[in-house]
């Protein structure tokens, strides 16, 4: 009886051994990530884990790094809070990443979130948080440089993503989605096109272009007119060393936000 | 027999026994007790980050470096004065389907526009990037790059951008005005890009452009954002090992070498096994760090990048690294090695270190037989 509480504390101090180890070993390997304050560096905040990491560089061939409504408040300071504003078509589980599409060093990231009620189904929902314990203590980062994606269904990147195009702003959430920016990198130099369907019906193209590996690219869609349902964006092409490229991201298009 | 004989019989045997009970601990620590040590790190990696040392504005580029293309992200305003000026009809496009094959437009796609003068571009969109590149893909160059400096305490990221044709992406936080000395054709892919005062005939957010620019102005000149910029230059071809300066001896403050894989787990940016040395104990053997290995070095001084080059066919950075380390470590998964050197190597593979053991060593043999005599003297 008395066996178990012995052994779960002792795993719990292993754990914690561990944990410190890791991040001694993290601060020992990441002298330009440890040079900010350890209270800026990615941590569990209550609702969120937010801070900075390392830039990640490798990844998945394309990755989509942002999928926002195209809507944009000007602040020339931080305010106080950021809000984001999604609409949940179906109910699937929910992965919301804030971050820098381009990080200049050490990056911005916000996940995890733990919203203060269940996300609501067929409804709008908003998440804020304060800017103050990290975002405001960033010289080199301003409300422009912060892109965000929020995942349905699964948490990881993957060939074809399911996903909810998300409002970011400070004073007044969009009345409309008028239109939408999606930014992706590739790992590689590619040759890259991007088309958007509703149903087998192409409604947009961006041309062929050559793609830089790491170097982020924005399509955006001017959705205007264009009638509640789903989407699908492809990007297709090849690699430099003749590899081919597939993408697909399925988003919800909803032209009134009121 | 009395407990002060006892006494007095043991007290030889306790100090025939104290060196070694003194000496074995510290023998033993000695070979735990990590020194900060100068190392020297040889690599090859797709990704070096630092923060310049020093007190002076560097340069790391040569003067003036010949690229083929060139890739500009987080600028504020382009400027170049140009006496012809064409744009292509995106819808037009000829794209192509295979490696090799290069996106093109027919004749008929390009419309000329009238410039004005001289042309203003605005990244003002968060998403603005500006493609430089010859109108002839046959082309082995497009231009010079400007000088770019370096202020000191700033973070600069060095990145091997990978492709047919290996291209160096250079992150720069210190602003800069960079004027470069460009050919008389060129092509400009304007993604998010705003032309100032220019009607353009098509829409869309990603315009190709060409430009005849006049011989008495070929320049174009970039103002960076506040925050610095983002350069993907590709070498000119047979070029690539101009790129840095050399000799380079810069300053760093720190240095980072680590990639992050989308789970979030560190890996190595390392494109070959590393080696590390010791140059202040020549006698050490160096020590192999293979590809997979993370790598890192903290609380440096008298720290220098000694030399930077483009190796094209590895598609990496080959980096020569020098300074004293507070922390000198690398992890292959969960195992970290510290490769300081100890106080044992100190005194074994250093003369000086050795001769002052040995003087230590003299000094205590000695007074402990002075201290002997002495006390038979006195008895």
């Amino acid at each position: 009886m008395r066996a178990a509480p012995r052994r779960s504390c002792r795993l719990a101090g292993s754990r914690q051994f561990g944990r410190t180890i890791a991040i001694g070993l993290l601060l020992t390997a990441l002298p330009l990530l440890a040079q900010y304050d350890p209270a800026l560096q990615y941590q569990n905040r209550g609702d969120r884990y937010e801070g900075l990491k390392p830039k990640p560089v490798s990844g998945y061939d394309v990755e989509l790094l942002s999928a926002l409504v195209d809507y944009r408040e000007t602040s020339p300071t931080w305010p106080q809070a950021l809000h984001l504003k999604f609409y949940l078509p179906t109910n699937e589980p929910v992965f919301v990443t804030v971050r820098q599409p381009r990080p200049k060093t050490a990056h911005y990231w916000l996940d995890k979130i733990v919203p203060p009620t269940p996300w609501r189904v067929r409804a709008f929902n908003e998440f804020s948080w304060p800017t103050e314990p990290v975002l405001r203590q960033l010289s080199s980062v301003t409300p422009d440089d912060l892109g965000a994606v929020v995942r349905l269904r699964q948490e990881d990147p993957s060939k074809r993503e399911k996903i909810a195009p998300v409002a970011l702003f400070h004073t007044r959430p969009p009345t409309a989605a008028s239109g939408y920016r999606l930014t992706f990198k590739t790992n590689g130099t590619a040759y890259v096109t991007g088309k958007i369907y509703r149903g087998d019906q192409e409604v947009y193209r961006r041309p062929q272009n050559r793609e830089r590996a790491g170097s982020p690219f924005t399509v955006s869609w001017d959705a205007k007119g264009q009638p509640e349902g789903e989407y699908r964006l492809e990007l297709s092409g090849y690699f430099d060393n003749n590899i081919q490229l597939a993408k697909e991201v399925v988003f919800h298009h909803r032209p009134s936000w009121r | 027999m009395s407990a002060t004989t006892r006494r007095r019989r043991s007290r030889p045997l306790l100090w025939l026994a104290l060196p070694t009970l003194v000496l074995l601990p510290l023998v033993w620590i000695s070979t735990v007790w990590h020194l900060p040590t100068r190392v020297q790190l040889d690599l090859k990696t797709a990704r070096l980050a630092f923060n310049l040392g020093g007190e002076k504005r560097r340069e790391i580029l040569n003067p003036s470096v010949p690229f083929s293309s060139l890739v500009i992200e987080d600028c504020k305003t382009v400027e170049l004065t140009v006496e012809k000026l064409e744009v292509a009809d995106p819808r037009q496009i000829v794209p192509g389907t295979e490696a090799g094959e290069t996106l093109h437009f027919p004749a008929a796609a390009w419309r000329e526009v009238r410039p004005t003068s001289p042309v203003k571009l605005s990244c003002r969109d968060p998403a603005a990037k500006l493609t430089l590149k010859h109108p002839d893909p046959a082309a082995a160059r497009l231009g010079l790059l400007d000088r770019i400096r370096f202020e000191p305490g700033s973070q600069v990221i060095l990145a091997i951008s990978p492709g047919q044709e290996s291209a160096l992406s250079v992150e720069i936080e210190t602003p800069q005005v960079l004027s470069l000395a460009l050919g008389r054709d060129l092509e400009l892919v304007a993604d998010f890009i705003e032309p100032v005062g220019i009607a353009v005939p098509f829409p869309g957010n990603l315009l190709t452009w060409k430009a005849r620019l006049p011989e008495a102005r070929r320049t174009l000149e970039i103002t960076s954002g506040e925050h610095g910029l983002v350069l993907i230059v590709t070498p000119a071809r047979g070029q690539a090992t101009e790129l840095f300066r050399d000799p380079l001896d810069l300053p760093v403050a720190s240095v980072e070498l680590l990639e992050e894989d989308l789970e979030g787990k560190l890996t190595s940016p390392l494109r070959a096994q590393a080696t590390l040395s010791y140059p202040d104990y020549l006698g050490v053997p160096a020590v192999t760090i293979e590809k997979d290995e993370a790598v890192g070095l903290g609380g440096l001084s008298q720290a220098r990048l000694r030399s930077l080059a483009l190796d094209a066919e590895k598609g990496a950075l080959r980096a020569r690294f020098d300074g004293i380390a507070e922390r000198a470590t690398s992890r292959a998964g969960e195992f970290a090695s510290d490769h300081r050197l100890t106080l044992y190597h100190a005194f074994r593979y250093s003369w000086r270190w050795g001769l002052i053991a040995v003087a230590a060593v003299w000094l205590f043999s000695t007074t402990w037989a002075v201290f002997g005599v002495w006390k038979k003297l006195q008895e």
